[in-house]
């Protein structure tokens, strides 16, 4: 038997082989950790992003958009979302379980502790009106990301079923206003004020959606008008509130 | 300082932190592990003596190199187990070409204490499975014989094999009560002679 003990001294001594610092271990966990986190705090995004798309969805006005109530969840889930968040949730678990300790924990408990905190955050994030926009950035800045996510600009651009929406281009009286749809069509709307049950009163620039009868080339019907999103003033303007300068 | 003398009566722990004052002691901490794992590499891998000695060399340097990281929670024995483990899996996955089954050498002790835990009591029962017992162990899933191996050859309680795998306690629980089902099966497969 080869003298192990002897041989591995020589070769500490000849190698000049030293203990690594305890930092660079410290370090190492504390990147695990820190991974853990940011994939906590990104699922957590999903999470507030799902929420916001979910509670922005026109689920009284089912029966325009889509032939049965099942039909209408079945298309506006946003699986996009629920994909990133369930990655999110996974890589939160694997780098958990690289930290010094994971180990000794259940796979089903860092899990479920992941998915819980995501929700939790993602709840936090979303009604305190600091989701930052997401879901609006992507949509306007990311095309392919419109074909992933059920579009409410889509869903909403068929004058043959009855649903139109496109931005106010002027206001001529208090029951109508001219309106360029997604593909630059001008529509002279006619509206009942009563039908707007926003607080902030309708406006130019305003994106809207609406119910409705086309008449003639031009002319649309309102029977029920909302905004395009629905959350978008409210969030932007508590966000405005929260970020201006003192 | 006599460190013959003083080392006897250190702890591991103690001899970790002396060792990373002064790297004299650390012959003091291999002389206590040398015999143990090198018999639990033996046990692990079907390999040569030759490859027996450069594996535990590489966990002795393994070891120096991270003395810093030792998890003072852990036990020290569990911990070089541990690295005693990983670099043995790596060994073989770098020796592709040659078979990775476990070496399992048995004693008497051994084999009694798997009778006990899978209450074989017949004494012909008893006989068989000691002369059979290499055979149906080599023959159950790897992640079974691991645990076999820690818990019944190299005796070690359900925290340390779980700090040695990296595993939940409750899965070593879980591993460890298949893994006997699995032993029993291999026996009943061989000779229906188990009720």
């Amino acid at each position: 038997m080869a003298d192990t003990i002897k041989n591995t001294l020589k070769k500490i001594e000849e190698k000049n082989i030293a203990p690594k610092p305890k930092w660079h271990h410290s370090l190492r966990d504390y990147a695990f950790w820190v991974f853990f986190g940011l994939s906590i705090i990104l699922g957590a995004c999903a999470t507030s992003t799902i929420i916001y798309l979910l509670a922005n969805h026109d689920w009284d006005v089912h029966k325009y958009l889509h032939e049965s109530l099942f039909e209408d969840i079945f298309t506006s889930l946003p699986y996009l979302w629920f994909v990133i968040l369930a990655l999110l949730v996974f890589f939160a678990f694997f780098q958990a379980q690289k930290t010094r300790s994971g180990y000794k924990y259940s796979p089903y408990l860092i899990v479920g502790i992941s998915i819980i905190l995501s929700l939790l955050l993602g709840a936090v994030i979303f009604y305190s009106f600091l989701d930052f926009g997401i879901h609006e950035f992507l949509s306007n800045h990311v095309p392919i990301y419109n074909s992933l996510v059920c579009s409410e600009t889509a869903v909403w651009n068929n004058v043959g079923s009855g649903l139109l929406n496109g931005e106010v281009v002027a206001i001529k009286s208090n029951d109508e206003f001219t309106l360029k749809d997604c593909n630059g069509k001008v529509w002279q709307v006619e509206y009942d004020q009563s039908q707007w049950l926003e607080k902030i009163p309708l406006a130019v620039g305003m994106k809207i959606k609406m119910v409705g009868t086309q008449e003639g080339d031009n002319t649309f019907i309102v029977k029920i008008i909302r905004p395009l999103e629905r959350l978008k003033k409210q969030t932007n303007s508590k966000r405005n509130k929260i970020f201006s300068p003192a | 300082m006599d460190k013959g003398i003083n080392h006897l009566n250190m702890d591991d722990q103690e001899l970790v932190v002396s060792t990373l004052q002064n790297k004299d002691y650390y012959q003091y901490l291999m002389k206590r592990y040398e015999d143990k794992l090198r018999r639990y590499i033996r046990r692990l891998a079907k390999v040569s003596e030759e490859d027996v000695e450069d594996i535990l060399q590489e966990v002795f340097i393994k070891t120096y190199v991270n003395l810093n990281a030792f998890d003072t929670s852990l036990k020290f024995s569990s911990w070089i187990y541990r690295i005693t483990h990983n670099e043995t899996i790596t060994h073989l996955r770098k020796l592709k070409s040659r078979p990775s089954t476990f070496n399992l050498e048995l004693n008497e002790i051994i084999v009694n204490k798997l009778q006990s835990d899978l209450n074989i009591e017949k004494e012909a029962d008893k006989k068989y499975l000691q002369a059979n017992m290499g055979k149906v162990l080599n023959n159950i899933d790897k992640k079974y014989q691991e645990v076999v191996v820690l818990k019944y050859m190299e005796d070690k309680d359900y925290q340390e094999i779980s700090d040695i795998l990296k595993k939940p306690v409750g899965t070593v629980a879980v591993l460890l009560s298949r893994a006997k089902k699995e032993i029993k099966k291999e026996l009943l497969k061989n000779k229906t002679f188990l009720s």
